[in-house]
């Protein structure tokens, strides 16, 4: 998975194998015993380029935000490994991951709960850095000045608390909190979901010009499919914690190969009359199902159209079809 | 084509202790029969207090309709007395919601739901209830409708319960749907699903709807004629390819611009409205949207053209001063 493409030699900064989140379910009030398990993330591969903003997409349950977690850390991953600058993450103990931990940062989804209602923005933005020694108490005031600077709020409003913040802004002093600690590389699970559509174009705008101008590195996980066209350099299509599909922007949505891709990019709908009347929509049917009980074989079996007998025994892996192009089907 | 609802200057108020909100504040139009209507806006916009004011399902207190008619069917819905509001409510006019499980009774299961749906409304025996509620529940694409007649909400996954709404709603084959965000919290291809369902009873019934969302890529596949709702008015109506095709309010504009295409033509910066929609706890003297926008002059921020929305062409109706081309 890790091989480069011919014309640019690009460095990757993560990379993560066989990694699989199970958690389990337990019965019994006295006596717990484990029942079975809901396999959030069931087995995925990927790695990311630096400075390429790397897009996990997915209807809700598909794992992508468990994934993120995962990544950095925030939860333990039950199997696989996630390779950061040569060190195996989950190999780590915690004492060695905390060096680390100022260099991978994550941005919430929820600007409303994600931010400690009880703490004035001067704080929840330098506490951080103060708890890591970065900076010391009195030079608080100019490092969050900078801060509030590059995510475009007023400085003049650090003595504030959360609640007197509009959404928007909210989720660009969660930006600023995860920039304190000049990360190399951050998970944004969703951050622009929760806010009005005419604030969306704002955020995207802002997260865009950080990483321009820091040389950071996202995952960016959204079910979004035209937010993260317009921001993704890679992409992966993931269902019932696989992925069944990974490639290059273009090439992705040029050319969608898995059946779930092209059923899913078929339902978004575009905000052009004319198109949305012509459009042959691939409708099917059903939902999906449950991580508890995945069905056997490929996980999409149980909805794909283009499903055989082979589909509902064996488990399609990861193949590549073109440099940089890669499907998880037994059809192709 | 005949008018079915006529809408005349709507202004919803509430009022708390706290503070007063001005949600609507002169809302005016019509609803023809067979029609679609997308009502377009951000969260505080009024678009949602504007349509379940129709039915008066908001509280009141706080809540209130400082004036404004709703005529259907040759009544006033916002002033006929409660009694015959609830004939109409459910029957006539049905609603679906954007959150299902705060719509339904949670100790109750969804058969006994229709049921009591079908025998209020219709007047069945239990028995012939039963039979339609399965055949309802058969319509809306619901597999095994007899044995899911017997669960309760909770057993349902978001997209089936929006399905069962939708059924509730068409117990009484309404001549209006009122749907508020009803697909918002749906995964995009259960959305699909929903939508298109929609649209097939709306082609078998011949169903009038107001459909309220956020999603201009939803009211792009549904609607007939759109409505953006800013600053709780209405600041541009046309038919939707007009609006899509040709919006002259800078914030119809601004919104449209914004937006990442799914398709193609991957431009670097996204176009951005800047500042944030305004808080309603105050009429503004100008114009609501004035403060965001770049297109403003002297008069923009001394009267407010919502007051005087103009036809420009063909059913094109822009409240702004400016004449855009």
């Amino acid at each position: 998975m890790n091989e480069q493409p011919k014309e640019t030699k690009k460095e990757t900064i993560l990379s993560v194998k066989g990694l699989k989140v199970y958690f389990p379910i337990k019965k019994g009030i006295i006596f717990q015993r484990q029942v079975g398990s809901v396999k959030a993330v069931d087995g995925i591969d990927f790695s990311i380029n630096k400075k390429e903003t790397f897009g996990l997409v997915g209807e809700s349950g598909c794992g992508k935000t468990t994934t993120g977690r995962a990544v950095l850390r925030l939860i333990d991953a039950t199997e696989g490994t996630i390779m950061y600058k040569e060190k195996n993450l989950t190999t780590l103990s915690k004492k060695e991951l905390r060096p680390l931990r100022k260099e991978l940062q994550m941005i919430f989804q929820d600007p409303y709960s994600s931010l400690n209602p009880r703490q004035p923005v001067l704080d929840i933005i330098s506490d951080p850095l103060i708890d890591h020694g970065i900076i010391r108490k009195k030079e608080k005031q100019e490092r969050v000045e900078y801060l509030m600077g590059l995510v475009g709020l007023d400085p003049r409003f650090m003595n504030r608390y959360p609640n007197e913040f509009s959404g928007g802004q909210r989720q660009r002093i969660g930006i600023a909190r995860s920039l304190a600690m000049s990360p190399k590389f951050i998970v944004c699970d969703e951050p622009i979901a929760a806010l009005d559509v005419s604030i969306q174009a704002q955020i995207i705008n802002l997260l865009q010009d950080l990483q321009e101008k820091l040389d950071l590195t996202y995952l960016f996980i959204a079910h979004d499919l035209s937010v993260i066209r317009h921001i993704s350099d890679s992409i992966a299509v993931m269902y019932l914690g696989e992925i069944v599909e990974l490639g290059r922007k273009e090439d992705l949505f040029e050319n969608p190969m898995h059946s779930y891709t092209q059923i899913l990019l078929s339902s978004v709908p575009i905000p052009n009359p004319a198109k949305e009347r012509e459009r042959k929509r691939i409708i099917y049917q059903g939902e999906v199902p449950s991580p508890v009980d995945k069905p056997p074989g490929c996980a999409f079996s149980t909805r794909c159209p283009l499903v055989t007998e082979k589909c509902r025994r064996e488990e399609p892996k990861l193949r590549k079809i073109t440099e940089d192009h890669w499907v998880a089907c037994l059809k192709l | 084509m005949p008018v079915l609802l006529k809408v005349k200057n709507l202004k919803v108020h509430f009022e708390t202790y706290e503070e007063y909100i001005y949600a609507v504040n002169g809302i005016s139009y019509t609803l023809n029969s067979g029609e679609t209507i997308g009502i377009v806006g951000e969260s505080g916009c009024g678009k949602t207090v504007s349509i379940m004011s129709l039915l008066r399902l908001i509280d009141m207190p706080p809540g209130k309709i400082v004036s404004g008619t709703a005529i259907f069917e040759g009544k006033d819905l916002l002033s006929i007395p409660q009694k015959e509001l609830q004939k109409i409510r459910g029957n006539k006019i049905g609603v679906i919601f954007q959150d299902p499980m705060t719509a339904f009774n949670q100790v109750m299961t969804i058969g006994d739901q229709l049921i009591e749906g079908l025998i209020e409304h219709k007047g069945m025996s239990k028995k012939k209830a039963l039979e339609e509620a399965k055949r309802l529940l058969d319509i809306v694409g619901i597999a095994n409708p007899r044995e899911r007649l017997r669960d309760y909400p909770f057993q349902f996954s978001g997209g089936m319960r929006q399905r069962v709404m939708i059924a509730i709603g068409l117990i009484c084959q309404p001549k209006i749907i009122i749907a508020d965000e009803p697909t918002t919290a749906l995964d995009v291809t259960i959305q699909a699903q929903i939508i298109d369902l929609i649209k097939q009873i709306r082609e078998e019934f011949g169903t009038s709807i107001i459909w309220v969302t956020h999603d201009l890529g939803v009211v792009a596949g549904i609607a007939d004629k759109v409505m953006v709702i800013y600053g709780g008015y209405i600041i541009e109506e046309a038919p939707v390819d007009m609006l899509y095709n040709n919006p002259k309010h800078p914030y119809t504009r601004g919104l449209l611009a914004s937006l990442p295409k799914i398709e193609g033509n991957d431009r670097k910066r996204l176009d951005y409205i800047s500042g944030q929609p305004p808080y309603l706890n105050k009429l503004p003297k100008g114009c609501p949207f004035e403060p965001r926008c770049s297109y403003r002059i002297e008069k923009c921020a001394q009267e407010n053209p919502m007051l005087t929305i103009r036809n420009i062409e063909g059913n094109h109706r822009v409240a702004c001063w400016l004449g855009l081309e």
